[in-house]
């Protein structure tokens, strides 16, 4: 309930230091317990309220408890609540005056009000005292019987909170097997969800000591009791119904008649105004026609719309949950949606949280058709101000390119990034380049061309510095000034921080030596020079190990560093399909 | 599992709690302080709405000045407590009737106990509907209606609609005048492109409803929609009346409409509860009428001077106009003077959001107001960065127009004491996400 009474935490000096507060409060109470005047009630009422805000700041209130108890005799709802409330957050540190209170429960109990019937079991039930709970038993079996849905709907839930302060007590006390003839008989389908949740707790609890609970537990998944769920599911209350669809998601169903019985039923669901019953609708949808793989096309087809509007209604929270599920859809089935990309189009002032996933999907969807307009979109997002996202988008720019056959109009964009003058973008693009380079090297003319004319005092990323000489090294006879800024950068040597730019210097320079011999002798020898004396130890063995290939024999050494390359056909980290099962 | 939240928090921006409520056992009380200390003392706020931490998961939400925060030991369904969430504070505001925020909490924290005790038991989410749950707990205290004290309004079976089948609506109601309010609200959501074509644009659109009417009736909804008119052409075997209808693409009802029937005969029946309350969804993509065009051109003429020209078309009919329209152009954080000349309406600069805000009060259709205005920047020693132009940003509402072309047929009402109704019918258009870039 509410905060336990160990967190006194030291009072801010705006609130009351709670000592001389609490003293007051107890003289208080005691004045109006046994008094019975006309207007006690409301002044008992302040009181009361004064005593749970200090409950709530966290001030301890626990040496009013017999004031309290002693208050509770009254007849007015609003009281007893928060003296239940009160008696329920403090009762586990005082047990013994816990007592006291059971008698008023206990008579509480068999009020004629079934509002306090419900309020005084459902206390009863927080009070998670464990000696306590023979006094549980009793009041909970009449409840469970009791006329009123409203008592019932409390008992069952009552039942659960036994089973879980003391399972003995609650086995031995029978009550599962009451809960389920409730479950199967009771018309109220509050009483009935309610059971379905205690029961599904109670036996997964269970089942690992007790063949009797596991044997339960599969019965849940029998069929009479499955459609006899179904049958009903429009009665139940939503969250009810999203029990019940995550129950059906667990069962098999015997053959495909079934299956689309089954999905003839639930299929209105998806029409629900709860986002939350929709998809668990097109779960269950999805999980009975896993096997069958046509229909499970069309599943996909059906559960498109609802789920596209849910998408953009709603906060972005409940976006964010919304679109990480069909984020799982897509990457599984990418051209089902491939006509909708436009739904993922970002807006201005999402968060990023919920931009990041529609750019993943962004990426997944674009084929032949729509490349275009997906990498015209994604370039707008690049001159975002929110500078993740704005490399996340170029990386995506690359992504599809790497995946597409027809990169001429994403080369020309990605070159553009590069004259953007802005330090990521350039950065995420060098990146790019490079890989695209790697993948067509037929490219490589336009795009030295641009990259030559990129200073490299503006590239300041190590990984981006990396792709950059990269480039200078691999094609160093097309860029002229390529031996020279290797020269000056080896220069720099040690101020350069990260061991991966220095790693790739040195195969670089080695590359450049190899098909400009003369420009770059000096700077070879620097490098090496540089890299033997280097503290890191990848760098000084790859230093070692040229130098030692080079005095061996230059054309080996050149057979090692620089052999032809192949054009990469697939990079290895796109395909990643199979990593998505687990989670669907 | 579905929800079975362990605890929920309320907590002020700082991160003092204004009220908690533990479910359950198996989170314990300092799981608040882990939450203060690595999520919002840190940059990490705002990055993902769901966060683990040491074995437990946290879904939170902001809602003006309070995050209220659920937290969960296990897998459980991220929608689902999402949605509790919204509709509890919509529970919440319909009893404090305003904003819900820490001074709302701090007043009525005996309230949100009480409903927090209701809605939600170890764990589970109960009852939401505020109907339902007015009848018992009520702001003066609660009333229950059993009492025996004959002061106290006697509300019959108040339990039975907590429980009974048709939860959303008493019985023995009675009016003097049984009306119906019909409210269709479109929100058109657009996105242009710098060169003026339409990248993406479609319309949501909800039906609210208020209902004043005695008993128990049954009420029939026809609307223009194609396959709507097309069933019910089958049905009565004779052809459609030709006029505009158009295609739903997806619709989410109330839970009070019978979905069956929508589905076989494709008719929105049902039997509505009493007062307000938003009967259908729906969203159209195709075949939208957008009311206003907007053509800026934008030129910065060398470092310190930018000339901005906005011109905007309200494409409705001449008759209708619409009101409230704001335009919001930005402009460079650099700005130190503007100047402006509009056709109609009022021009400002607020340098609080960077932008230039064009009110127009009362828009009418056909016609093109423009704008003119000579940004002057503060001139800086740094190399100009080129600036990022967010996109230009609309608000407006256009009564009696609705951007889908929707609209109600017929509405029949069905009682069996045979009375009569009178239905008002009111559509509106609001500008939803309506961006253009430039």
């Amino acid at each position: 309930m509410a905060p336990p009474a160990q967190t006194n935490r030291s009072p801010s000096p705006s609130q009351p230091s709670g000592k001389s507060e609490v003293t007051d409060l107890k003289s208080q109470l005691r004045q109006l317990a046994g008094s019975r005047l006309p207007g006690v009630d409301d002044s008992k009422r302040e009181l009361f309220k004064k005593v749970i805000s200090y409950m709530t700041i966290g001030i301890d209130v626990s040496s009013v408890f017999g004031e309290m108890v002693m208050c509770s005799a009254t007849s007015d709802i609003v009281l007893k609540k928060m003296c239940y409330l009160y008696v329920g957050n403090y009762a586990k540190v005082n047990p013994d005056l816990a007592l006291l209170t059971i008698n008023f429960l206990q008579r509480d109990c068999k009020d004629e009000d079934p509002m306090i019937r419900g309020l005084a079991l459902r206390s009863l039930g927080s009070l998670n005292v464990a000696n306590l709970v023979e006094y549980l038993v009793g009041p909970l079996n009449a409840g469970l019987k009791d006329n009123n849905s409203y008592v019932r709907i409390v008992a069952v839930i009552g039942v659960l909170k036994l089973y879980h302060i003391s399972v003995t007590t609650c086995i031995d006390a029978d009550f599962p097997a009451v809960l389920k003839h409730l479950l199967l008989n009771d018309q109220d389908t509050q009483v009935v969800a309610n059971c379905l949740l205690a029961l599904q707790e109670i036996w997964n609890g269970e089942a690992s000591t007790s063949g009797d609970a596991m044997k339960e537990r599969e019965a849940l998944l029998s069929k009479p009791f499955i459609y006899y769920l179904l049958n009903r599911i429009k009665e139940f209350s939503e969250w009810a119904q999203c029990l019940v669809l995550d129950l059906v998601v667990k069962y098999v169903p015997a053959d495909s008649n079934e299956i689309f019985d089954i999905m003839n039923l639930l299929e209105d669901r998806l029409q629900h105004a709860n986002g939350a019953v929709v998809l668990a609708t097109a779960k269950v949808f999805l999980h009975l026609t896993l096997s069958m793989t046509d229909v499970h096309q069309q599943v996909y087809e059906r559960i498109k719309a609802p789920l596209l509007t849910l998408v953009s209604s709603g906060s972005p929270e409940q976006s964010y949950a919304v679109l990480s599920h069909l984020h799982l859809l897509v990457m599984r089935a990418p051209y089902v949606f491939s006509a909708d990309y436009k739904h993922f189009y970002c807006q201005y002032n999402e968060p990023s949280y919920v931009k990041k996933l529609k750019l993943e999907m962004l990426t997944a969807v674009a084929n032949e058709s729509s490349t275009y307009e997906i990498v015209t979109e994604l370039c707008e997002y690049a001159a975002n101000v929110d500078i993740p996202i704005a490399r996340e988008s170029i990386r995506a720019v690359g992504k599809i390119a790497l995946q597409q056959y027809d990169v001429n109009a994403i080369v020309d964009r990605l070159l553009q990034f590069l004259e953007m003058e802005k330090d990521y973008v350039t950065a995420e693009a060098l990146v790019l380049v490079k890989d695209l380079l790697r993948k067509y090297p037929q490219w490589s003319h336009d795009c030295i061309a641009v990259v030559g004319n990129i200073s490299s005092q503006n590239v300041q990323e190590p990984k981006a510095k990396a792709a950059l000489i990269w480039m200078l090294g691999e094609y160093s006879q097309d860029m002229s000034d390529a031996p020279y800024i290797l020269e000056s950068l080896t220069e720099n040597w040690d101020e350069e921080h990260s061991a991966e730019v220095r790693l790739h210097l040195l195969t670089a320079v080695m590359k450049c030596f190899f098909k400009r011999p003369p420009e770059t002798q000096k700077a070879l020898g620097a490098a090496l020079a540089a890299g033997l004396a280097d503290f890191h130890q990848d760098v000084h063995d790859r230093a070692l190990f040229y130098y030692r290939l080079l005095q061996h024999n230059v054309t080996v050494a050149e057979r090692v560093v620089n052999p032809p390359k192949q054009a990469v056909s697939v990079f290895a980290d796109t395909q990643s399909s199979e990593s998505q099962r687990p989670h669907f | 599992m579905p929800v079975a939240a362990s605890a929920v928090y309320f907590l002020n921006l700082r991160g003092d709690v204004l009220i908690n409520r533990l479910y359950r056992d198996d989170v314990g009380g300092n799981m608040v302080d882990a939450f203060r200390t690595h999520i919002m003392q840190t940059k990490e706020l705002g990055t993902c709405p769901v966060r683990q931490i040491g074995g437990c998961s946290f879904f939170y939400m902001r809602i003006s000045n309070v995050y209220i925060v659920i937290v969960v030991s296990s897998n459980a369904n991220v929608a689902c407590a999402f949605k509790f969430v919204v509709e509890a504070v919509a529970l919440f505001k319909s009893y404090f009737g305003g904003a819900f925020d820490e001074d709302a909490i701090r007043n009525n924290f005996v309230l949100i106990y009480e409903l927090l005790d209701e809605i939600m038991d170890f764990g589970y989410p109960q009852n939401l509907s505020p109907e339902i749950l007015k009848l018992y707990i009520t702001q003066e205290g609660v009333r229950s209606p059993f009492s025996s004290k004959p002061t106290d309004k006697p509300v019959p079976n108040a339990t039975l609609q907590v429980t009974g089948a048709v939860g959303w609506r008493r019985e023995g109601l009675v009016y003097k005048k049984n009306e119906v309010f019909l409210d269709i609200v479109e929100s058109v959501n657009l996105l242009m492109s710098s060169k003026g074509n339409v990248l993406r644009c479609d319309v949501t659109g909800k039906v609210l409803m208020k209902c004043f009417l005695s008993g128990m009736p049954d009420l029939k909804l026809g609307l223009n929609d194609k396959i709507g008119l097309e069933k019910e052409s089958q049905l009565k075997s004779r052809p459609a009346k030709s006029g505009k209808t158009i295609e739903l693409d997806d619709v989410t009802f109330h839970q009070c409409v019978n979905l069956t029937r929508f589905n076989s005969e494709k008719t929105v029946s049902f039997v509505p509860p009493d007062g307000e309350f938003e009967l259908m969804k729906y969203r159209i993509t195709e075949g939208v009428n957008l009311p206003f065009r907007v053509l800026p051109t934008i030129k910065e003429l060398g470092r310190t001077r930018m000339e901005v020209n906005v011109k905007v078309k309200s494409v409705f009919g001449a008759k209708m106009f619409a009101l409230g329209v704001v335009i919001k152009i930005p402009v460079p954080k650099q700005t130190a003077k503007t100047s402006f000349q509009v056709s109609s309406g009022r021009a400002k600069y607020n340098a609080a959001i960077d932008c230039i805000v064009w009110k127009i009060r009362k828009f009418p259709g056909q016609t093109e107001p423009t704008m003119s205005a000579e940004v002057e920047l503060i001139s800086t020693m740094t190399e100009k960065k080129s600036w990022t132009r967010p996109p230009i940003q609309m608000e407006f509402q256009v009564p009696m127009f609705t951007a889908s072309g929707l609209r109600v047929r017929f509405l029949k009402v069905w009682e069996k004491s045979g009375y009569n109704t009178v239905e008002w019918v009111r559509y509106i258009t609001k500008a939803g996400s309506y961006e253009i870039r430039c």
